[in-house]
């Protein structure tokens, strides 16, 4: 009785695993039997690993039409001769990992990409260099795929054409980490994408925006950095969104903003730094959303809060060195601000709790003129303006009287 | 006397300028759309209001320009002429007017309004046969963006 138990277990287990047991390995590249990848692709089967090893490849179009797990030694450099798609993923569960990727084509109707996933489930694309291609990472119709640790690079200009260098379009579950983007023409692009995360990336000196996110449901972007690019960070039409520890520096110019949000509702802005942008954060058309707990520092503007904005709730946030504040181009107010910390804040604190006995009021009289007229920010710092400032701080007139800190704090919160 | 002319005949070429009401290129990577504050990259779908006193407003492509023209109510009777750019390239502005329409989801535009215009009805029908697409007239086109 009890060998043919054993021969059962045995028998189970090796079929249970015979997939796994019997997947290969193959090699390719130039030192190897197999010369190119295509040929190495055709003769593998499904869950294959193939490494590749090091050297150029020419080899126009790479189609992985099966799951399989592609590795590059020592970054195997793709060349796509700027006609060509470099790879194309078509398949569900591949892994692609370790190559170098460089110049891949240009076209108006189809968006070549370096690496492009159609239709596909749990992909992983981790660890590849991409340089100078039109569109860097490009994912459609993808569920559940990973795109870890990659650096993206080109050197996009104003004038010329250039794809985005993560561009995921009608996605779900993604997981975006670890990136590093650079030079494209949005660092990462999401359009009808739903619960994914953009997790721990970098992305600087793009044409138009680091991150670019439109009608994107569900989405949280976590520990990302947008640095320095053209016009800072985009999110659009979107609910619920939750932006939590990121960094937004240095986005200047005339149309910058650290994030411009649009028709935006249900969204979480917590714990964030914002730090030498034109515009820290421009709402407009912003309901029911949490700006808490973040660093507003040397802004042009803090925050610009357009008159279609409802229940906006902004608390505990500081508001360090910024020229302006608030700005606003309206007077009926529905958001409500409490206790931030105002560095500009003039007020007392007799009873010593730490609150401020006179409620803060954030706009100044000048930023509203502003708003209705940009050249007059010649007169700013005049001694016109501050007596303005100040007749209007006893004798509210022209700003919004219901825009005001009750509460303001009176030490910088610790964040 | 002469130089007084001249003076004034310049002064009054100056003011002449300035109330041009031609349509001006997009800057694209530099200006903004009038609508959704996007900056404008895309040069297959730019497109810009002129009016009556010169004023141009620049929009990413056709569906933000007829919102803005339906949620803004800016007078019909203020426009001056309504431009969008051709589909095949060139940084071409073409007059609505003279344009021909096509609508196909797998265009992907900026704001997913998906239509592209073009200067000539031949490249419209070759690419609404490459890509599925639907010949549209102008009523058509702003009926469908404002429902979309």
């Amino acid at each position: 009785m009890k060998p043919i138990i054993i021969r059962l277990i045995f028998f189970s287990i090796l079929f249970s695993k015979s997939f796994t047991v019997f997947s290969k390995t193959i090699y390719a590249g130039k030192n190897q039997k197999i010369k190119s990848i295509n040929q190495a692709i055709s003769i593998a089967t499904a869950y294959d690993s193939i490494i590749i090893t090091e050297g150029k490849y020419f080899e126009k179009n790479i189609i992985i039409n099966k799951p399989l797990v592609l590795i590059g030694k020592n970054f195997p450099l793709l060349d796509g001769e700027k006609k060509y798609e470099i790879v194309s993923i078509k398949s569900n569960e591949v892994i692609f990992t370790g190559f170098k990727l460089q110049n891949s084509g240009k076209a108006t109707m189809t968006d070549p990409a370096a690496i492009k996933v159609y239709n596909s489930k749990k992909v992983i694309i981790s660890g590849n260099i991409i340089l100078n291609s039109y569109f860097g990472i490009y994912i459609q119709y993808g569920i559940d795929c990973k795109i870890k640790d990659n650096k993206i690079i080109a050197h996009g200009t104003d004038e010329q054409q250039i794809g985005n260098a993560i561009h995921c379009w009608k996605s779900d579950s993604l997981i975006i980490s670890g990136n590093y983007t650079k030079g494209h023409r949005d660092g990462i692009y999401f359009e009808f994408v739903t619960n994914s995360v953009i997790w721990r990336n970098i992305s600087k000196k793009n044409v138009r925006y680091g991150l670019h996110f439109m009608f994107s449901h569900n989405d949280s972007y976590i520990s990302n950095v947008f640095e320095n690019n053209g016009a800072g960070v985009a999110v659009m039409f979107t609910n619920n969104v939750k932006m939590y520890n990121n960094f937004f520096i240095y986005n200047w110019g005339d149309a910058a903003y650290g994030i411009l949000l649009k028709e935006i509702s249900d969204s979480y802005i917590v714990g964030n730094h914002f730090s030498s942008n034109t515009v820290g954060i421009y709402l407009e058309g912003v309901s029911r959303s949490v700006i808490e707990k973040n660093i507003f520092e040397k802004n042009g503007w803090a925050l610009k809060i357009q008159a279609s904005c409802m229940e906006a709730n902004i608390n505990f946030n500081n508001f360090i060195g910024n020229t302006f504040d608030v700005g606003t181009n309206g007077t009926l107010v529905m958001n409500n601000f409490n206790s931030n910390y105002w560095d500009k804040y003039e007020g007392y604190d007799l009873n010593r709790n730490g609150i401020g006995d006179v409620p803060y009021r954030p706009i100044s009289l000048f930023s509203m003129i502003i708003e209705k007229n940009q050249p007059a920010l010649i007169l700013f710092r005049s001694i016109m303006v501050t007596l303005l400032d100040k007749s209007e701080k006893l004798i509210p007139s022209l700003t919004p009287e219901n825009l005001k800190d009750e509460k303001p704090l009176t030490r910088k919160i610790n964040l | 006397m002469r130089k007084l002319t001249a003076i004034t005949l310049l002064t009054v070429l100056f003011f002449l300028s300035a109330c041009n009401n031609k349509p001006e290129p997009i800057k694209y990577g530099k200006d903004n759309c009038h609508y959704c504050k996007m900056t404008i990259t895309d040069t297959r779908y730019g497109a810009e209001i002129v009016t009556n006193k010169g004023k141009i407003y620049k929009f990413d492509e056709i569906s933000c320009l007829l919102n803005f023209i339906n949620e803004e109510e800016i007078e019909d009777a203020k426009i001056k002429g309504i431009y969008i750019s051709d589909f095949c390239g060139n940084n071409l502005l073409i007059d609505k007017n003279q344009a021909f329409f096509m609508q196909s989801d797998s265009l992907k535009s900026p704001m997913g309004g998906n239509i592209a215009s073009f200067s000539n009805n031949d490249s419209s029908k070759i690419y609404s046969e490459k890509m599925s697409g639907k010949i549209f007239s102008w009523s058509e086109v702003v009926k469908y963006s404002l429902e979309e």
